[in-house]
């Protein structure tokens, strides 16, 4: 089934300002960052799809219910609507009061989860852990990373470049059952990632493994239960297994287009993964034949560095750098990149994938051509009027749905939360 | 049933036999029979033999007195007739692994990647076989013979002592972890493979120090696993954690430890059998907590860890193998150095002894013996006084409650499921 999108056109958007009942002195102060959770409540009389968005800002996280029309059933075809929405009717009105705290830490990334005993799991802007609980305000089970001036995290709290030093992040492996954490070891040129156990005893810091010659690494993502990879500043990812020693099982370096500023690996086939680039380059890879290449030695015999190459290539239009970029979870080719202007770009990359054949190893990558740029873009989301120009993105403020296909929440800085899912014409 | 081969065999005695079952199950209604098949491997040949069995003893159990009137087990005295579609027919092999002596199989259900069974060789090789091509797909090849290194497991001193390996899979069956001797004497090896993305990946090895033969490793769960060494140190991992263990549980005092196991329906418990035919049950979390509880011993004493219990195989025989059900988180079997099989069912114990009350002395040994050991299978008149138990000769069906396959030196398969007064006396009071 191909999708076609007629472009800003939304079957539905809804965006609302929370209220509070706390006062919050500048609400443009405070980090947010935004998930979904994979509850989806059916009510067929209303019509509606009821699911929670997951709001952190500060250090306090919501839990705002909101309600879609359910389209796409029996004859009733999703039209373009042109009008936002109300799936936040119902708590449009009332304070929220914060569901759970992680007091004195600003909480940059969170992650549902699903099924166990606890249900989010947040990371702060330091590096450390908390896992949070239905019905317990304060976190169930916490690694906490030391930062101060007193400690060798000193670095972080330096006026000179604070932020660009405190960058952090986590994967949860596709089972549950293993995190991964990155975070900058408070010294120039030394980035760690630790694994920590979320299965027998969640919190337990099992290993951690020192990523030489980088100073930030600033995105872990598993591909299965024991594979992942670590996107660090000196544009290197690096392969490890959680198994194995404390050396990567094979390394893509790609130097040439810009700071690798982001990276994520689809959960859907585990084997595809996307890049993004500050010079708003994005390029799609194999990871099969980015492992097969390392050990390939037919045309470099004297050392050089192996021959690995994507996909396809794509662009940001006027060099619009990607500063987040995330596979759908329902659907194996669909892609949503965020751009440095905060635009939300969906991409569809199975034309790419039409032309491509793993088993060709001297296939060329298709280069980002008009008519590949044309054939895959298949949506942006501007935020319409309602947002300034001086709006910047940022990592961790826009969320694919897990279980709702094609449905996406975003946050600005303003905390302006929307939802939204693009209009399809399904041909 | 003693099986026939297609190919000629010089002499059964000389080789090495191992068994173990497939989990699927065809059950056949009008005839009242339940088919599945067992894997027996022989050298280097592997073969699968069906076998068909009374219905009743798998609906019995599972149904409980519902068929009371004609299900209910009456103990049968005579021999059943459960291979009687394979007994005249000639058995080709289904799998082999050429050169190499199969010392345990281990099936893998409805994996990825349609690989059907694992099976070890004596030297520590690992080979992956799949339904429908006779030579293994993956293989992970250890190194013996006089040019390498492990020349000395070749060496006609203790040959057998030193090629002893194990291998265990995760509960997802994601991770295989094999351990073998390193070929040096005070070195053995644990390597961690992938059985997910690219079976056969050797992803880590670790050297376990002061031990030349680690006889045994087992998952808990997916990342849990330990090894027990010759040493009589049993030592507990995770795959993702560095070469370290995160902690050792020590217990040099009933002779070698020769055997150990963990039940895959708790996660937690553990048994270890040894050389002196003594059976300890311990609970892994207990075990732990003793580990990092520095109370009463402040002064960097041993940790004080005991076990739940202690039962013994009477006469001394030494216990060289010992299983839990894949299916009750109570029962398990030994293996004694004579070859018989001892069936255990600890439910006794548990009904006694919750959580909060560890203390176990107040129960006499003797009648702890005497409500645990369930059942005793000596194979009959059949079994020759000259045989001696091996390990992965007897194994559990992993479906069929209370089901169990062994195999003797001369090939004579035997499967047979007990009949214990328990279940009559069940099955009268409903």
């Amino acid at each position: 089934m191909t999708k076609t999108y007629k472009q800003s056109a939304y079957e539905h958007i809804s965006s609302f300002k929370p209220k509070f009942v706390q006062r919050v002195d500048n609400i443009l102060h405070h980090s947010k960052s935004l998930a979904f959770s994979t509850n989806v409540t059916p009510d067929t009389d209303k019509g509606t799809l009821t699911t929670s968005v997951i709001y952190s800002q500060g250090s306090d996280i919501y839990e705002m219910q909101c309600s879609l029309p359910i389209a796409g059933d029996n004859d009733k075809k999703p039209k373009p609507g042109s009008e936002y929405g109300d799936a936040f009717a119902k708590v449009e009105k009332t304070a929220l009061s914060p569901k759970w705290v992680y007091s004195g830490e600003t909480v940059a990334k969170m992650s549902y989860l699903d099924g166990n005993e606890t249900t989010l799991l947040a990371m702060s802007k330091n590096g450390s852990l908390a896992w949070f609980q239905d019905g317990v305000k304060v976190p169930v089970h916490i690694v906490q990373e030391m930062m101060g001036p007193a400690t060798s995290y000193a670095a972080m709290h330096s006026h000179v470049r604070p932020d660009s030093l405190a960058v952090s992040d986590f994967s949860l492996s596709l089972d549950n059952e293993t995190i991964v954490k990155s975070q900058s070891n408070g010294s120039e040129e030394d980035s760690i990632l630790k694994i920590v156990d979320n299965a027998g005893k969640p919190s337990e810091i099992l290993r951690t493994i020192h990523v030489p010659g980088t100073t930030v690494t600033h995105t872990v993502r598993f591909f299965d239960n024991h594979m992942f990879a670590s996107c660090s500043d000196d544009n290197v990812l690096r392969f490890w297994d959680t198994r194995t020693n404390d050396k990567p099982l094979w390394i893509l370096s790609d130097p040439q287009n810009g700071r690798m500023t982001s990276f994520d690996a689809s959960t859907v086939s585990s084997d595809l993964f996307v890049a993004g680039f500050s010079t708003g380059v994005l390029k799609l890879w194999d990871a099969r034949a980015v492992e097969s290449a390392t050990q390939d030695f037919t045309n470099r015999q004297n050392g050089e560095e192996p021959i690995q190459k994507e996909i396809a290539n794509f662009y940001h239009s006027g060099g619009d750098s990607v500063v987040d970029v995330q596979f759908s979870p329902t659907s194996p080719s669909e892609i949503l990149t965020v751009g440095g202007s905060g635009n939300v770009y969906h991409w569809d990359m199975e034309y790419a994938l039409s032309n491509y054949d793993p088993e060709d190893t001297n296939r060329v990558p298709q280069d980002a051509s008009e008519e590949l740029q044309t054939e895959s873009l298949r949506f942006v989301h501007r935020g319409g009027s309602r947002r300034n120009p001086q709006q910047h993105g940022k990592r961790n403020t826009v969320a694919w749905h897990p279980v709702i296909d094609d449905f996406v929440g975003t946050v600005d800085e303003d905390s302006l939360v929307t939802v939204y899912k693009p209009f399809t014409i399904s041909s | 049933m003693k099986p026939k081969f297609v190919s000629r065999v010089d002499d059964v005695l000389h080789f090495t036999k191992t068994m173990t079952f497939r989990s699927e199950i065809i059950p056949d209604k009008s005839k009242g029979t339940l088919s599945t098949s067992l894997l027996y491997s022989q050298g280097s040949d592997i073969y699968e033999i069906d076998c068909a069995l009374p219905l009743a003893s798998f609906y019995q159990t599972i149904s409980g007195g519902s068929r009371k009137d004609s299900s209910l087990a009456i103990p049968s005295p005579e021999y059943g007739d459960a291979f009687h579609d394979v007994e005249d027919t000639k058995l080709a092999p289904k799998w082999v692994y050429l050169g190499e002596t199969i010392a345990k199989m281990s099936y893998l259900e409805s994996s990825m990647d349609d690989t059907t069974i694992i099976a070890m060789s004596k030297n520590g090789s690992l080979a992956w076989f799949k339904d429908g091509c006779k030579v293994p797909i993956h293989i992970v090849q250890e190194m013996m013979g006089p040019a390498t290194r492990f020349s000395s497991i070749h060496s006609h001193v203790r040959p057998n002592s030193l090629a002893v390996s194990d291998f265990c899979l995760s509960c997802n069956l994601e991770t295989v972890v094999k351990s073998q001797s390193s070929g040096t004497e005070e070195d053995s090896i644990l390597k961690i493979i992938d059985n997910s993305g690219r079976p056969g990946d050797v992803l880590r090895t670790i050297h376990v120090p002061g031990t030349t033969v680690t006889h045994s490793v087992r998952f808990f769960d997916n990342h849990l696993f330990a090894s027990c060494s010759d040493d009589n140190v049993l030592r507990f991992w995770d795959t993702r954690t560095a070469e370290k263990p995160m902690w050792i549980l020590s217990d040099p005092q009933n002779g070698r430890m020769t055997s150990f196991d963990t039940s895959q329906v708790t996660n937690e418990l553990f048994v270890t059998g040894f050389s002196t035919g003594i059976i300890k049950l311990w609970d892994v979390r207990a075990v732990e907590t003793a580990s990092n509880d520095l109370t009463h011993r402040q002064n960097g004493e041993e940790p004080i860890q005991n076990e739940l219990i202690n039962l013994y195989h009477s006469g001394g025989d030494s216990v060289v193998d010992i299983q839990f059900s894949p299916t009750s988180s109570s029962d398990f079997l030994t293996v004694g150095g004579t070859g018989n099989v001892y069936h255990w069912d600890m439910e006794y114990f548990f009904s006694r002894n919750d959580d909060d009350n560890e203390d176990v002395t107040n129960v006499a040994p003797e009648e702890l013996q005497g409500q645990c050991l369930k059942f005793f299978h000596t194979g009959g008149s059949k079994r020759t006084s000259g045989l001696f138990g091996k390990r992965n000769t007897v194994a559990w069906h992993p479906i069929i409650d209370n089901l169990v396959g062994t195999v003797d030196a001369d090939s004579l398969v035997t499967v047979y499921k007990p009949f214990t007064g328990r279940d009559l006396i069940q099955g009268e009071e409903k």
